[in-house]
């Protein structure tokens, strides 16, 4: 415990030290906020324009916090280079030094890495739902933030960007090479999807939404989406798979010679 | 002072895939002494001193600091100070924030941070970024890395590599004091020379397998020594000199060179034969000469002649 606590000072200072991290945070700020702000403002100038079922269905909320769909393409290169730039430069070597425990490391990695990310998404999106509402003008509908289940969407929309960023960080650890591992990340988060779409199979639209991008929308959700899981079910699998792979990588890690 | 085994490398093999890096290699370093760890490119010194701090793992064999493995222990700093690599600097990173990264890992007081930077002379550019350093600068970082924690040992792969003279013999000096403190120092190289007025033990090896082991004078007086002489009656001399055994390596106008018989058996055969000794004198191979004696055989990267 004690060796744990020293490692996780420790890389909570090296992260800090690396400019690149201030600069991802700010575009993912930016781009959580700014989108609350832009989607309350052009939903005001084309409300008039929707259809009636697009304003039956609106959900001011889900509306609001489009921009957090953006934040694994925002986070994923910080997360991924967190360790890819360890084995490419080779610094690893003077960090296993320092804590030979491998397990350890990678935890106090993953520790620093999603702790703040859970914290300033959780901020993100509270200030999404506020610009929204200041920019969507008093004649339409709002986020009310004591309606049922928006106060855990904000929690989760933290939980699930910190499972994102780990799960970049577990290709990272695993493909060792931040070019190759950031596009595929952003490969299974953004392209496999679409490419699911382009089939016309009914078992491949089926898997839908398992994917990384889908269960994130579930829970970011304050209600279940129609073709969706329940956030919780979502919240679950989306651990799964992160804790999967950030498993086999350490076990790997500590198998290889380096 | 008593010099106790501290460094412990016993029937260590290293394979990467079908190459043997290292074969069988067994060695001790002992407190209070500079361990030299000699063997031309290629012959497993790396892998072997990667091996005992824990990043590679052996594929057979043990290496342990003071019987214990390095990837068992919670703050190694603290023990083992090593500097294998300067890849192993980030260098995006200050130097001053790196030290201060790496004593926080293992709980070492910053204040320590301030101190090994003044004592490698580097405090003035230490809030340069790691990357600006120049090859000597980063030499006395990796030293300062090394000694962070205040370590009982140290272990360094070619520390003076790309340092100039001044550099070399202020390294040497750090070397020597430490071990005089008693620490258990075991420093690395492919020249000889290099370590050889620091080092009180040497280790050679080649092919990944210890070709000889001892004190820098034990290495020097191994291989035979040749001596020469000149006589009234060379021919004579040599016939009897042939009839003992020994060769004749050389011969000059005046003077023979033989091996195989020392100054005090040829001596001998002159009194015994009657023949006045003009000269006699024992030339001893220098240490740079009985190390390429030792290591020519187990060349990986020969220069063709
Ligand atoms: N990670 C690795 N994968 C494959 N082969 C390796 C690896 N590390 C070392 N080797 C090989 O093992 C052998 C020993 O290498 P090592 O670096 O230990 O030699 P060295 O004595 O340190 O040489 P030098 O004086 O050039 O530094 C070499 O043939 C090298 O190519
Ligand atoms: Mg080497």
């Amino acid at each position: 415990m004690r060796g744990f606590v020293s490692c996780v000072s420790a890389e909570w200072l090296k992260l800090r030290s690396f400019t690149s991290t201030f600069v991802a945070l700010g575009i993912f700020v930016l781009l959580g906020a700014g989108f609350g702000a832009l989607t309350g403002w052009s939903t005001h100038h084309q409300w008039a324009t929707l259809q009636p079922v697009q304003r039956a269905t609106f959900d001011p909320l889900f509306t609001s916090l489009s921009g957090i769909a953006l934040g694994p393409i925002a986070l994923g290169g910080l997360a991924v280079g967190f360790i890819t730039n360890e084995f490419s430069s080779g610094y690893l070597q003077g960090t296993l030094l320092a804590v030979p425990n491998r397990t350890r490391l990678i935890v106090s990695k993953i520790v620093v890495l999603a702790a703040p990310v859970a914290l300033i998404a959780v901020a993100t999106s509270y200030a999404a739902a506020l610009s929204f509402n200041a920019t969507i003008g008093l004649d339409h509908e709002r986020v009310v933030m004591s309606q049922p289940g928006v106060t855990r969407s904000l929690v989760l929309t933290g939980l699930y960007m910190a499972l994102a960023v780990t799960f970049a960080f577990a290709m990272g650890l695993l493909l060792r090479k931040t070019a190759l591992a950031v596009s595929l990340f952003i490969g299974i988060y953004l392209a496999i999807p679409v490419i699911m779409q382009l089939f016309p199979w009914h078992w491949l639209h089926a898997a839908l939404p398992y994917m990384i991008g889908n269960l994130g929308a579930s829970m970011v959700s304050a209600t279940t989406p129609a073709d969706g899981l329940n956030a919780w079910v979502a919240t679950g699998l989306l651990g799964l798979y992160t804790g999967a792979l950030t498993t086999f990588g350490v076990v790997r890690l500590r198998r290889t010679s380096l | 002072m008593t010099f106790t085994p501290v460094i412990e490398v016993s029937n260590l093999t290293k394979r990467f895939g079908d190459l043997v890096a290292v074969d069988g290699l067994a060695f001790c370093a002992n407190s209070g002494e500079v361990t030299g760890f000699l063997g031309p490119n290629g012959s497993g010194k790396s892998t072997t001193l990667r091996t005992i701090v824990g990043l590679n793992l052996p594929t057979s064999g043990t290496a342990t600091i003071n019987g214990a493995n390095y990837r068992d222990l919670t703050h190694p700093l603290r023990s083992v100070g090593a500097f294998l690599d300067p890849k192993s600097l980030p260098k995006k990173l200050r130097a001053r924030t790196y030290l201060r990264v790496l004593a926080r890992s293992n709980d070492i007081a910053t204040s320590r941070v301030d101190d090994v930077l003044d004592f490698v002379g580097i405090a003035s550019v230490a809030n340069k970024r790691i990357d600006e350093f120049s090859l000597g600068m980063t030499q006395r970082l990796g030293i300062a890395v090394a000694l962070l924690g205040d370590p009982e040992v140290l272990i360094f792969d070619e520390p003076m590599n790309g340092l100039d003279p001044d550099g070399i013999r202020w390294m040497r000096q750090v070397f020597s004091s430490l071990a005089q403190e008693g620490r258990t120092v075991l420093v690395s190289s492919h020249l000889i020379n290099e370590i050889a007025t620091c080092a009180h033990h040497v280790i050679v090896i080649g092919r990944g397998q210890l070709l000889a082991q001892g004190t820098v004078e034990e290495l020097t007086v191994r291989v035979d020594p040749s001596v020469t002489f000149s006589s009234l009656d060379n021919a004579g001399l040599v016939a009897l000199i042939e009839d003992r055994g020994a060769t004749v390596t050389g011969a000059g106008e005046n003077s023979v060179s033989v091996s195989g018989l020392d100054a005090q058996q040829i001596g001998e055969l002159a009194l015994d034969a009657r023949i006045a000794l003009t000269q006699l004198v024992t030339l001893r191979d220098s240490l740079e000469d009985s190390y390429f004696e030792l290591t020519e055989k187990s060349l990986d990267f020969q220069v063709g002649h």
